[in-house]
């Protein structure tokens, strides 16, 4: 390349700018550099999953999968047989009958277990659905602005 | 010398070098850091083999060439629309990169060379990215200009006229900074 020199058009300026000195580097360049490579030393599990290696990244993306995937058939799985269960049914069953067949401590076992399942799971779900859509279109809308404003600048 | 310790030293060779790449490309003090981090990243990766070539200097300029430009074109696009406000704001007073750009470590005993010399460096770095970008890889890393155009991805032509532009912006800006301070003295 510096075979031909001669071609560099206005070759005063050229001079000048090949006549320029370096630029200092900063003095946190050094130890920044040797802090990054002593990090990137460490064992796997003690460093962020975004410096672990590929197929370990691999790994991490497949298991948050199946544990997603998981938890959602689950949740479709459990909602029709929680449809199924009639309330008023249990909720009239008398104290004493309740005591006498399985006890206070199983029957608040019951009922909790049955909150749980009734309301707070599928309360839970829809805050979590909800919030998935509510970020998705905060996300996709803020995208498409950002693109179509970088094409019009183009 | 222990691998870390000749490794430092490796790095002190050559940090001016990799950094004056990266802030004349990129026009921006701590993305040039950034990018001479990696390069310097990359470099330990395979420094057994590095230590004993001797093309090391042609090997970290090409590095630091390709992150810097690959950087401008991931990166910069995305928020070129803001940054772009942002300059056109601070045009009026000070450019904030001119601020940031640490002085060239000169030793030259004539300080007018010197200030020249400054003066140059500041007004490279207040021109448009494209511009700069295509000034710096033809006049320092001497590139062809079909080569700028490749490794840009932009028309030959848009960079014969960026280059073309950059010059005589910078020849007009040098000339009247030069007025300027020949009127102060």
């Amino acid at each position: 390349m510096t075979a031909n020199k001669d071609r560099f058009e206005d070759p005063q300026l050229h001079r000048e700018l090949r006549a320029q000195p370096m630029i200092k580097a900063p003095e946190s360049l050094i130890p920044g550099v040797l802090s990054l490579i002593r990090k990137r030393q460490l064992a796997w599990y003690r460093r962020p999953a975004a410096t672990w290696p590929r197929p370990l990244q691999y790994g991490l993306i497949l298991a948050c999968l199946v544990a997603f995937s998981g938890i959602a058939w689950g949740t479709i799985e459990i909602l029709p047989a929680l449809r199924a269960i009639d309330l008023r049914e249990l909720f009239s069953v008398p104290v004493t009958r309740i005591a006498a067949i399985s006890g206070t401590f199983d029957t608040l076992m019951r009922v909790g277990s049955l909150l749980g399942r009734t309301t707070i799971a599928p309360a839970l779900l829809i805050i979590a659905a909800a919030g998935s859509l509510f970020y998705l279109v905060l996300f996709g809308a803020g995208t498409a602005i950002l693109r179509s404003a970088v094409r019009i600048n183009d | 010398m222990t691998d870390s310790a000749e490794f430092e030293a490796f790095m002190r060779s050559y940090q001016d070098m990799v950094f004056t790449s990266a802030i004349r490309l990129l026009g921006n003090h701590a993305e040039a850091q950034d990018i001479a981090q990696e390069v310097f990243l990359k470099a330990y990766a395979r420094f057994a083999q590095l230590k004993q070539s001797s093309t090391v200097g042609g090997w970290l300029k090409t590095v630091t060439r390709n992150l810097c430009l690959n950087h401008l074109t991931r990166y910069r696009k995305r928020w070129r629309v803001f940054s772009d406000m942002q300059r056109e704001n601070s045009e009026q007073d000070s450019p904030a990169y001119e601020e940031q750009l640490a002085a060239p470590d000169h030793r030259d005993s004539d300080e007018r060379t010197a200030n020249q010399r400054e003066i140059l460096e500041r007004a490279l770095a207040s021109l448009p990215s494209d511009q700069r970008v295509a000034l710096v890889l033809y006049h320092f890393e001497e590139m062809p200009y079909q080569d700028i155009a490749d490794q840009m991805k932009h028309s030959l032509s848009k960079v014969k006229t960026d280059i073309a532009r950059g010059r005589d912006t910078l020849r007009k800006r040098l000339e009247s900074r030069k007025e300027e301070l020949e009127m102060d003295q």
